[in-house]
């Protein structure tokens, strides 16, 4: 019974629902594309370049993966709420704050999964760039077109992360109504009231988004090639 | 203008702190076939991808930078790597590269894929290739680009036969416009067939051949035996073989079948020939003596026989084979 009128509720086109699938959409995605830029960039350092502390990077990276939502939340609440140093740019509770928590969130997955993606690339392939005379930046676009599958697996691997995540959203955005309430905050909010048609309307859309997502990698896959 | 394509004294290359490479000296002429012979691990890869100028040497003398290489010279891998995309795509990339408009671009690709047999799949993905036509592009792209050095890994691994004649055929079209190609195998016969040179390797290090080499055609066949032709900057010569009904371009003759004597002998031996000592080098227990019969032979033999028929450069002697011991390819 819950289940058809979490049905219903997605069906009707319900304004609610809609209004918060779109709100979580569009923070995750403006979220991911903030720290794909960087990602790339620095991923494609890792990937091509010999430092002093390489391997300390690549450490800290990967470590950053697995650090808990809360942390990064409570990390970036306290920089930006009103005793903070960024304080006065008055970001808490507002869907920015949500940007930046998940930014960082998904920053060093990008990064270190796009590292891994290019740091696999075939020895073959730059030699055979190299023997044709390439040019350093259309080797590195070749390089960026013959592991895209790769890079976009990084990339949505993070937006993974940040569209299912609820610890940045509740901490940073304060699941305000009709402002920063995110598709996750709902759920666990809902839940929490027992009032599970939302959650699961929610939920469905969610798993949805996923399943879109991932198709997409797919028929980008069979395509590869 | 230099005739040499690279020359390189006590050169070196380490893999992290392996010695992949030492070469004492090695000089390679422009506009010849050159086939690096060895076994895996003997060091081909290393050798040709220091002619390409896709790594450097750790220590040693070349003629040509590593950049000179790089600029002159297209190298294809043993497994070429494919660009995603079209056959059309992977050599008009390369194509593009070059700076090469659009309209020369159709052309030359039109042209290679025809010579490579692949122009019926201009547009099928290059990643749904079969090994062979995979190989056979991989040339092809080198080719499209007309490299004045063209350097080939192990051509001939794991292909049918049709890719390795059309290659073979590939090899010879710019062998016959006097272009240099320099290519890594470990089968014999596509070696002897293409060769000008063969430069045998292992463990790293050039040794030292156990064969007499040359080019040439057959002349002469009959039930029993077929004559050899010989071309050589020495003169030319005619050498008794095994009957064979196969086109053969190449005669290779070890150097352990040659037996020398004083004289000219009655004895089962076809091959018997004239020659002064031109070259008499010590090499362990044994000796190397290079003959001059019309073209250079070369015989092994104990430092016993250098003794015994006192053997010393500009000495006449004979030199004697059997028909059997010459193989042909």
């Amino acid at each position: 019974m819950v289940f058809v009128k979490a049905v219903a509720l997605i069906l009707s086109m319900d304004k609610e629902v809609l209004f918060i699938s779109m709100t979580s959409l569009s923070m995750a995605v403006t979220s991911t594309i903030i720290a794909t830029i960087p990602a790339l960039f620095l991923g494609t350092i890792l990937s091509i370049k010999k430092f002093p502390g390489k391997s300390i990077v690549i450490i800290i990276l990967n470590s950053l993966m697995a650090m808990p939502t809360v942390v990064i939340g409570l990390i970036i609440y306290s920089m930006i709420s009103r005793s903070g140093p960024l304080g006065q740019l008055g970001l808490l509770f507002t869907p920015w704050a949500i940007i930046i928590g998940q930014s960082v969130l998904s920053f060093p997955i990008i990064t270190s999964l796009v590292y891994s993606a290019l740091s696999k690339v075939d020895i073959e392939l730059t030699e055979t760039l190299d023997t044709f005379g390439t040019g350093r930046f259309k080797k590195l676009y070749m390089i960026f077109r013959e592991s895209r599958i790769a890079v976009l697996s990084a990339i949505l691997s993070g937006f993974g992360r940040v569209i299912g995540e609820v610890g940045v959203s509740m901490m940073l955005g304060g699941n305000i109504r009709w402002f920063t309430r995110t598709i996750t905050t709902t759920i666990a909010l809902e839940t929490s009231k027992g009032e599970f048609e939302l959650a699961l309307a929610l939920g469905i859309v969610l798993i949805f988004i996923s399943f879109t997502v991932n198709t997409l990698l797919h028929i980008g896959v069979k395509s590869h090639g | 203008m230099d005739s040499l394509m690279i020359k390189m004294d006590d050169l070196e290359y380490f893999y992290d702190k392996n010695q992949a490479l030492s070469i004492n000296h090695l000089s390679i002429k422009k506009g010849i076939t050159t086939v690096f012979l060895g076994s895996n691990g003997s060091g081909k890869t290393t050798i040709l991808k220091m002619l390409s100028g896709l790594i450097y040497p750790s220590r040693g003398v070349m003629n040509n930078t590593s950049e000179e290489l790089e600029k002159k010279s297209v190298m294809v891998h043993q497994v070429p790597y494919m660009f995603s995309g079209t056959v059309k795509y992977n050599i008009d990339f390369v194509l593009k590269n070059k700076k090469i408009k659009k309209d020369n671009r159709i052309k030359i690709i039109n042209n290679v894929l025809k010579q490579a047999d692949l122009f019926h799949l201009i547009q099928r993905k290059a990643s749904e290739l079969s090994g062979g036509e995979k190989q056979r592009l991989a040339i092809a792209r080198a080719i499209s680009v007309d490299p004045e050095n063209l350097i080939l890994d192990e051509p001939f691994a794991h292909i049918d036969i049709k890719s390795r004649e059309l290659i073979a055929g590939l090899i010879f079209q710019r062998a016959e416009l006097q272009k240099t190609t320099i290519l890594s195998t470990h089968d014999l016969t596509s070696a002897y067939r293409l060769a000008d040179r063969i430069i045998y390797l292992e463990d790293g290090k050039i040794k030292e051949p156990e064969y007499n080499f040359f080019k040439g055609n057959i002349s002469h066949r009959d039930d029993h035996f077929c004559s050899f032709y010989s071309q050589s900057e020495k003169g030319n010569i005619t050498i008794f073989a095994p009957a064979s009904e196969k086109d053969h371009k190449a005669v290779v003759i070890p150097y352990r079948d040659i037996f020398l004597t004083r004289d000219k002998i009655e004895s089962s031996a076809q091959n018997q020939l004239s020659g002064e000592i031109v070259l008499l080098r010590k090499s362990g227990s044994q000796f190397f003596v290079t003959i001059d019969c019309g073209l250079e032979l070369k015989a092994v033999i104990t430092d016993l026989s250098v003794k015994k028929f006192q053997l010393k450069e500009k000495k006449k002697i004979y030199v004697n084979f059997k028909a059997s011991a010459v193989r042909l390819y």
